[in-house]
């Protein structure tokens, strides 16, 4: 079986189509519309790897990856974004994220972190 | 909120917008390829399969050109904002002075170019300044009837840093060093600023453009 993801985002028509890329590549992967959907899913599933858009209506990526990370510290997650300068100086949630991606995404690339990203939790060990 | 801010604000949030478009174009295009690729796993390559194949390609590099474009315009966002006395990267400023008035040149035939990749120079003055400066030497080339491809790169030179403008290729390239030549101060900087074009006798067509401050007088020609 292949890698499983969570990815939210509430631009639809993108994160429907970039998960049914990632099916064609053998991920399971779990797409929700919220922040708050993220936790519960994250919570329910365990996914391998969360992905989280950063700027998204009611709980908003930034406080998405604070409250996961305090539950599950080593829960591999990346967040993207639509704004070029992401304000993170060590200190901010999103110093949290194990990369910060910017829209649009070249595929290729996107799918490299994501290995990576997963690689680099394996390693550090998931043990919540 | 300052007119800047304000500005600053609005062109953020479309850049914003603008990326979340090309990103459902590249991530939809995506898809069509990588259905076409499976199709022709399965069953070989059809003619219509391979055209369709390059359009969704092309379309792909186009959502490339826009993402750069959309770079740029953020910078501009931020940029609008900034200190005058900077700090500004001069090589950022000129790629990003080359993409967002590509279009404009295009139509006094002027060809834009700057090197990807080149290290940053900084500078103590505001990017706003220095893209000004660039507007006032392109309009320079557009008055002489433009038709030449100009280059543009950060350097440091004698302890001060400013951009090498090089005039190349097109059939006005002798009127339009001539008019640089004749230009040595551009009009038109904030009031304690001057830009400065100097011809770079060594390696002509070349031009170096430098900005510093005039301690609180307008400049003029």
């Amino acid at each position: 079986m292949g890698l499983r993801l969570l990815l939210a985002d509430d631009e639809r028509d993108f994160v429907d189509t970039l998960a049914e890329r990632l099916r064609l590549r053998d991920y399971e992967v779990q797409v929700v519309y919220d922040g708050a959907e993220a936790i519960r899913a994250a919570t329910s599933n365990k996914p391998d790897l969360v992905v989280l858009d950063l700027y998204m209506p009611g709980l908003a990526g930034d406080e998405a990856i604070k409250q996961l990370k305090m539950m599950y510290p080593a829960m591999p997650i990346i967040l993207l974004t639509g704004h070029q300068a992401v304000d993170d100086n060590g200190t901010s949630p999103v110093s949290q994220a194990f990369a910060c991606l910017t829209k649009p995404l070249a595929f290729k690339d996107f799918v490299a972190i994501v290995e990576a990203a997963v690689r680099e939790g394996t390693t550090t060990g998931r043990g919540e | 909120m300052t007119e800047s801010r304000c500005m600053a604000r609005l062109l953020a949030s479309a850049v914003h917008e603008l990326r979340n478009i090309l990103a459902v174009v590249r991530e939809s295009t995506g898809l069509g390829i990588d259905l076409l690729d499976m199709e022709r796993k399965s069953t070989g390559a059809r003619p219509s399969g391979e055209r369709l194949h390059g359009v969704l390609e092309d379309s792909q590099k186009a959502v490339q050109q826009g993402a750069a474009l959309s770079d740029a315009m953020d910078y501009l966002a931020s940029a609008s904002e900034m200190e005058a006395k900077g700090p500004c990267d001069i090589t950022r400023v000129c790629h990003v002075f080359c993409l967002l008035y590509a279009r404009e040149a295009r139509s006094s035939k002027i060809t834009l170019q700057t090197d990807n990749g080149e290290d940053p120079v900084w500078a103590q003055f505001s990017p706003v300044i220095l893209l000004r400066a660039l507007l006032d030497v392109v309009d320079l080339c557009t008055s002489v009837g433009g038709q030449i491809s100009l280059r543009l790169s950060g350097e440091r030179r004698d302890r001060h840093e400013g951009v090498v403008i090089e005039v190349f290729d097109g059939t006005n390239r002798e009127l339009v060093v001539s008019a640089l030549a004749s230009c040595p101060r551009l009009e038109g900087l904030r009031i304690g600023w001057r830009a400065k074009l100097m011809p770079w006798t060594s390696r002509e067509p070349r031009f170096f453009l430098t900005i510093s401050e005039t301690g609180g007088q307008a400049e003029t020609n």
